[in-house]
Parts: C-alpha cells; sequence; structure tokens
C-alpha cells in the first residue's frame, strides 16, 4: 500500500497511538505547572491533524493546498468558537442574566448551524466547493459531542456541581482527542479528576489494555465481517436481491454497528485509561434487555443520560406544573416523543434520522402506556410474576431486537439509498 | 474467535460456491462484471483476440470497431473479447484469464499494464471475494508471507458472503447479464460530453507496433512490488503454458499530454514476455487535434468514447499486425 491508501488509517494510528503516547508525556512526566497548557494544545493540536486528516482521501493531489487551506480555516474558526464559548461561560458565573442561558444554548446552535444551515453560508461553503467537497461541517470533527459535552459541563458548572474550569483545562476536555469524533459524551467532573490524580482501582492498566484489545477485535473485525451482511456490503452491491437479503441486512447491520461503536468506545475508553482517565461507559449488554427503554439505558448511554436529564426531566417536569395531574401519563408520553424526535435530529440530518428517532419514541410511547395497561390488569404481583417470565422476557428480548433493528433501517439508508435498496429487491 | 479465523478453511471444505458466484459477489462499482461473466462462463467462443487489463484498456479499446476490423482482414467472422474490471490489480487480471482458459482458447492476448500514474493497490479492493481458500493456491504459494497472510485476511473478509451463496445466489440483474463493454459518453471530470467524428487516418503501423526493444517505451514510475510482479509473471506463464502468444498495449493517459514516449512501469524482463507493444505515444495518437478539443476524448485518466474511438482507429491497424505476426505466423 503506498501512502494514499494508507491514509485513512492515519487518523487511527494518530488518535491511538501517536496522541497516547504524547498525551503520556505530557500528563505524567512533566511538571505540574505546566502540564494542563501542554495537554491542551496537544489536544488542540489533535484536533488541527484530524481536521487535515478528515477529508483528506478522496482530494486529489492537486488540490492538497486548497484542501489544506480549508481544512486549518475550519479548524480555526472551530477553535475560536469554543474559546469564545469558553469566555461566556465564565461571565454566566458573574453575570446570570442572559448570560446563563447563552452558554447553555450556543453549543446547540451552532451545533444546528453546522447540521443544518451551513450550505447556505457563502463565506464558509465557498471554501469548500471548489475542492470538490459539499458540506464544510466534515472539518467540525466531533461537533455533535462537542456540544453536548460542552451543554453538560454549562449545566454542571451552573449547578456548583465542578468548578469553574481555567482556559487549559476547558480546551482539553472540548477537545481531549480520543472522545473528539464519537464519544462518550463524559461528564467533565470524572475528566479533571482524573486528569489530576490517577486512581488506578478506576482505570487499571490491564483492564484499559483488554479494553483496548477487546474494542480493535470488535471494531476491525467483528464489525468488517458483519459489514458484508449489512446494507452497503450486501443490499446496496449494485445488484439484484432476494427479499430474504432484507431480512439478513436488518439484524446485521444492528450487530455491525454495535461492535463498529461499542468497539470504538472500548478503545477510547482502553486509551484514556491509560492515561488514567476515567471516560464513562457507553455500552452495556443493548441487545439482551427485554424493552426500548432498557435498551436505552444501555446503548449509547452517555446520550441517553444527557437527553434524560437536559430534556426529558426538564421537559415533563415543566409539562406536569401546567397540566392537571390526570394527564400526567400524556405528559410523559409527550416528553418522551420530543425528547427522541431530537435524538434522531442529533444523530443526522435528514428525514430518515428523524424516523428513526420518532421510532424510538414511538416504541417508548407504546412501552409506556402497554406497561401501564399491563399493571392495571395484572395487579401488583401479577406484573413482577409477569416480569420475571423467562420465555416472555426472552420473547420480548427478541421483538425488542427486531424493532431496533429494523428502526436503524432509517438510521443506515438515506432516501436514495432506500430507492437503491427498493431497486434491488424488485430484482432490477 | 478461532472458528471465525477458521472460516475460509470451513469454506474450502465445504466446497466453494461456483467461481461465478465469486464473481457475481462483487460490489457493482467493480465494472461491467456481467460481461465479463458471460464471456467466462456462458459464451463457449473462444476469441481471436483477448483484452486484458484494467479500467484504463476498458475504456480505451472500441471494440466493435476492432472486431470488424479483424473480420475484414482475416475473410472469416471474429470474436474479440475484453477481460477488464475496475480498479488496478495484476492478481484480478490474473483470475480472470485463468478461469476464462479453463473453457476457451483465446488466439491471442493483448494486455495493457498498470501505467505509471497508478497506485499499487494490493490485494486488488475486491480480492476478498474473488480468492478463495483452497483455489489456485499454487499460484499464490510464490508470493511473499506478508501478502499471503493479507490475502488469508482478505480470504475471512469474504468467507460469510460466500458461506451466504450457499444460502442463496448471488444475482445478476437482466441489464448486467446483458451488457456490452463499452466506453462512457462522458466528459473530462463531469464537464458535458460532447461527440466529436473528426476523419483521422490511421497512424503508421511504425509508429504504434513496436516489437523489441521498443524504442518508444519509458520505464518510469514507481517499480512494481513483488505482489504485482509475482502476479504478471504468473499471468505470463499461463499465456506460455496455453500456447498463447501475448502483446501488450498502450494507452495514453490524459497526464501524457503531449509526450512523444510511452511510460510504462512494467520492466523490460516482462516487457520481454510479449512479442510487442502496440499503442501510440500521446502526441502521435492526439497528432491533429487542437489544445482546445484534447480534454475531450477523456472523462479522467480514461479515454472516454470520443477517445476510444480515435485511439482504436489510429492503432488498429498495428493490432493487426501484431495478430499476423505472432498469430499467423506462429502458425
Amino acid at each position: 500500500m503506498d501512502f494514499v491508501d494508507r491514509l485513512p488509517l492515519f487518523p487511527l494510528f494518530f488518535s491511538f497511538v501517536v496522541y497516547p503516547l504524547a498525551a503520556w508525556i505530557v500528563l505524567r512526566l512533566l511538571p505540574q505547572k505546566i502540564r494542563m497548557q501542554l495537554f491542551a494544545l496537544l489536544n488542540v493540536g489533535g484536533l488541527a491533524v484530524l481536521c487535515l486528516l478528515g477529508g483528506a482521501k478522496n482530494i486529489r493531489i492537486k488540490m492538497a493546498v486548497p484542501y489544506s487551506r480549508a481544512a486549518l480555516s475550519f479548524f480555526s474558526v472551530y477553535v475560536v468558537l469554543a474559546v469564545l464559548h469558553y469566555f461566556v461561560l465564565r461571565l454566566s458565573k458573574r453575570d446570570k442574566t442572559i448570560w446563563p442561558t447563552v452558554a447553555f444554548l450556543s453549543p446547540i446552535l451552532f451545533l444546528a448551524y453546522t447540521k443544518y444551515a451551513i450550505e447556505s453560508f457563502d463565506p464558509l461553503n465557498g471554501l469548500v466547493v471548489p475542492i470538490g467537497l459539499t458540506h464544510p461541517a466534515l472539518f467540525f470533527i466531533g461537533v455533535s459531542y462537542l456540544s453536548f459535552r460542552l451543554v453538560l459541563l454549562v449545566q454542571d458548572v451552573r449547578n456548583d456541581v465542578v468548578e469553574m474550569p481555567n482556559i487549559w483545562e476547558y480546551l482539553s476536555f472540548a477537545f481531549f482527542v480520543p472522545t473528539l469524533s464519537v464519544g462518550p459524551i463524559s461528564p467533565y467532573g470524572r475528566f479533571i479528576k482524573s486528569v489530576r490524580t490517577i486512581d488506578r482501582e478506576k482505570t487499571p492498566i490491564g483492564r484499559s489494555l483488554l479494553r483496548i484489545l477487546v474494542g480493535f477485535t470488535k471494531y476491525i473485525f467483528l464489525g468488517s465481517l458483519l459489514a458484508q451482511f449489512a446494507y452497503t456490503g450486501l443490499l446496496r452491491d449494485g445488484h439484484p436481491h432476494a427479499l430474504i437479503d432484507l431480512f439478513i441486512a436488518i439484524p446485521a447491520y444492528a450487530l455491525y454497528l454495535y461492535c463498529n461503536f461499542s468497539g470504538f468506545c472500548d478503545m477510547v475508553i482502553g486509551i484514556s485509561g491509560l492515561l488514567g482517565i476515567e471516560i464513562m461507559e457507553n455500552f452495556d449488554r443493548p441487545f439482551q434487555t427485554r424493552n426500548i427503554q432498557e435498551f436505552w439505558n444501555r446503548w449509547h448511554i452517555s446520550l441517553s443520560t444527557w437527553i434524560r436529564d437536559l430534556v426529558f426531566t426538564p421537559l415533563t417536569k415543566a409539562t406536569m406544573r401546567r397540566i392537571p395531574p390526570k394527564y400526567g401519563n400524556h405528559a410523559i408520553a409527550a416528553s418522551l416523543l420530543v425528547a427522541f424526535f431530537l435524538v434522531g435530529m442529533w444523530h443526522g440530518t435528514g428525514m430518515n434520522f428523524v424516523i428513526f428517532g420518532l421510532m424510538q419514541g414511538i416504541g417508548l410511547v407504546t412501552l409506556h402506556y402497554y406497561t401501564i395497561w399491563l399493571k392495571k390488569r395484572l395487579g401488583r404481583q401479577g406484573f413482577a410474576d409477569y416480569r420475571k417470565n423467562t420465555p416472555i422476557r426472552l420473547t420480548a428480548t427478541v421483538i425488542n431486537f427486531a424493532y431496533f433493528s429494523l428502526s436503524l433501517f432509517f438510521f443506515a439508508n438515506n432516501w436514495a439509498d432506500i430507492a437503491a435498496i427498493h431497486l434491488a429487491l424488485s430484482g432490477r | 474467535m478461532s472458528c471465525l479465523l477458521l472460516l475460509p478453511v470451513i469454506a474450502g471444505a465445504l466446497g466453494h460456491p461456483s467461481r461465478e458466484q465469486a464473481y457475481a459477489g462483487m460490489s457493482g462499482e467493480s465494472g461491467p462484471l456481467g460481461a465479463n461473466i458471460r464471456e467466462i462462463f456462458h459464451d463457449p467462443a473462444s476469441a481471436d483476440i483477448l483484452f486484458l487489463g484494467s479500467s484504463l484498456l476498458r475504456a480505451g479499446i472500441d471494440l466493435p470497431m476492432t472486431e470488424q476490423g479483424l473480420t475484414a482482414h482475416l475473410g472469416r467472422p471474429t470474436h474479440v473479447e475484453t477481460l477488464a474490471l475496475n480498479w488496478q490489480g495484476m492478481d484480478m487480471q490474473y483470475f480472470l484469464l485463468r478461469d476464462y482458459l479453463q473453457t476457451h482458447h483465446p488466439s491471442f492476448i493483448i494486455w495493457n499494464l498498470p501505467v505509471p500514474g497508478s497506485r499499487a493497490i494490493v490485494p486488488h479492493v475486491q480480492a476478498f471475494r474473488f480468492m478463495r481458500f483452497g483455489e489456485y493456491s499454487e499460484a499464490l504459494a510464490g508470493l511473499p508471507l506478508q501478502y499471503r497472510l493479507s490475502l488469508y485476511g482478505e480470504m475471512i473478509l469474504g468467507s460469510p458472503r460466500e458461506l451466504l451463496s450457499w444460502v442463496r445466489p448471488n444475482l445478476l440483474s437482466k441489464s448486467e447479464s446483458e451488457e456490452l463493454i463499452h466506453s462512457p459518453a462522458v466528459g473530462y471530470y463531469g464537464a458535458k460530453f460532447i461527440p466529436l467524428s473528426p476523419a483521422v487516418p490511421p497512424l503508421d503501423t511504425g509508429v504504434t507496433y513496436e516489437p523489441q526493444p521498443w524504442p518508444s517505451i519509458v520505464v518510469t514510475g514507481p517499480a512494481f512490488n513483488s505482489y504485482e510482479e509475482h502476479f504478471a509473471e504468473e499471468i505470463v506463464q499461463l499465456a506460455k503454458q496455453k500456447g498463447i502468444p501475448l502483446a501488450f498495449i498502450h494507452f495514453p493517459i490524459d497526464g501524457e499530454r503531449g509526450m512523444s514516449t510511452m511510460p510504462e512501469r512494467g520492466k523490460l524482463p516482462l516487457l520481454q514476455a510479449g512479442s510487442a507493444m502496440i499503442g501510440a505515444p500521446s502526441s502521435a495518437a492526439f497528432e491533429g487535434v487542437g489544445d482546445a478539443d484534447f480534454l475531450k476524448y477523456y472523462m479522467d485518466q480514461h479515454l472516454n468514447r470520443n477517445g476510444s474511438v480515435l485511439y482504436t482507429e489510429r492503432v488498429l491497424p498495428a493490432i493487426l499486425k501484431s495478430y499476423d505476426t505472432a498469430v499467423l505466423h506462429e502458425q
């Protein structure tokens, strides 16, 4: 393989080899008085490297200079906006008029802008069209995770869960390279505590190494095998397919996504653990759950925790305060739909992601009303027995997996992909 | 986990589905799979001339024109075919050729080698589809260990889909099965295609047909790595074993504009296996074509339909002469 073929591996190599070595030296070997500054610069530098490498594979050699210029421009905008947010956060501690709201909302608004508005904003879009790209958002590496991470930080600072970070601690947290692109959306308190002092009971070296190995196996090996049966590897290979292939691709994609996503998170948690930095868990055997509520407590845990704490719970409380108590169950149902509508939109632009999110919401709402009905019908003891019944639990687990896998059809495929799959299944 | 690592061995022990199924499982982005599968597995007629190579060849040669020319030249119906898919890879070419030669005996093979601007993608991007454990293993035996391990990894990757082929076959659509190989009517990097049909005379065969030592050839660019060399040698040996003469053909890419030589990556010892190099340097091939029109003959590195017609017309006499020398003369 020559340089260009190796290019897609560089971000992985950088994130999981070069960066950890450099971070270890900075965090554990350098004097304390310059540690955080250098760690922050290392993470910001890491962001620059990832911005440069992010879209490089598809760029022709003669576009290397304009591409680099565009990548570094967006990188600069990204960092400047993060620094501005920091100063707004500081301001929000002193001036509690509009600044707490600005600090809370600005990352969300920036996220919405990068997802939905940026194409129409010419000064930025003008940088990418000449290099053959259509959307500059790819340079804002991990913006979905960054924005949620910062909102969580704002909340924790406002509620005095953590003390105000200095600019170096803030930048280190915001752009912490291992969690930059796919999370987990780990809280600042846990991060900074373990940066300052290693607690090897929480991040044992052996377990961290094992996590890396397990994650690597899931991400590279198992994920690649399962991808052969998923949509891109099977149904969208450009050939016609029998209907059985749809029933293969649906569960295969769910398993592939689990191996891909959780495997990457395992590596992230493992690498961070080697550095002594504690990152929250993101997956806990999600396919062993019996319903969609339990599922979302064990799938992408950091996101579901964020949505629960910052959207669902406040929204439900606010609604409950305004309506008669007899409508309380409906308030919960409405909040579930809103929360997962937002989850869908967070995952990507396009109606297919909205459908994905709404399917989660509909599943949760259905479960919510089903549970209410079941409790009324069976009584407390009957419901407890129902919960303990093994055949029911196994059946529910299978149905739950099937439902989530089906919803991923819209997560994995945009309308053009769905049209291509339809064409393939029609035998054309 | 060990079961997964042994998947290729398990698949081999169970017995692989047909070679046709291996190709039918390749991505549609691989190129005209249907045409290649039809030629190898369904068309019983052996080619008078078999073109072998990459997408540069597939885009560059006008098959109907070549067939008409050969028919007129020989005074009998002839059959010209192409085995060529996307992405560089003499491993791919070897496997296509070997499968073709199981049931066919072409009279002549004309082969295009990777050009200096090409990147060595080893193994081929779709190797995990067409290489299966235990098949043609003697052809892989001479590879360095790193490549054999790499290929085993490819076979692991391809095994799940291969095992799925036992459950249900890989399908090709009617249009895929019936597709013909022709150069696309596409403009340069997405520009509008403007059909051109200039009356350009064929070039002197002194320009376009070069027996050894090929004065117009300049060996340049990155040398073949050991993987590429291995499969290039395997192709040469396979043709020799079957008693089929071999010649090379050059297709000028867009980057060769104005050049009076034909740059090739293949080293001379390899080129000496062929009876001739057919082709024209870009300056000769596009003689009479103005600067403003040059790129209208290309879609990117590849010749488009304009370029294919122009180039084939110019080198056809050399193809016929090469056929005469290699096939008729030997007879």
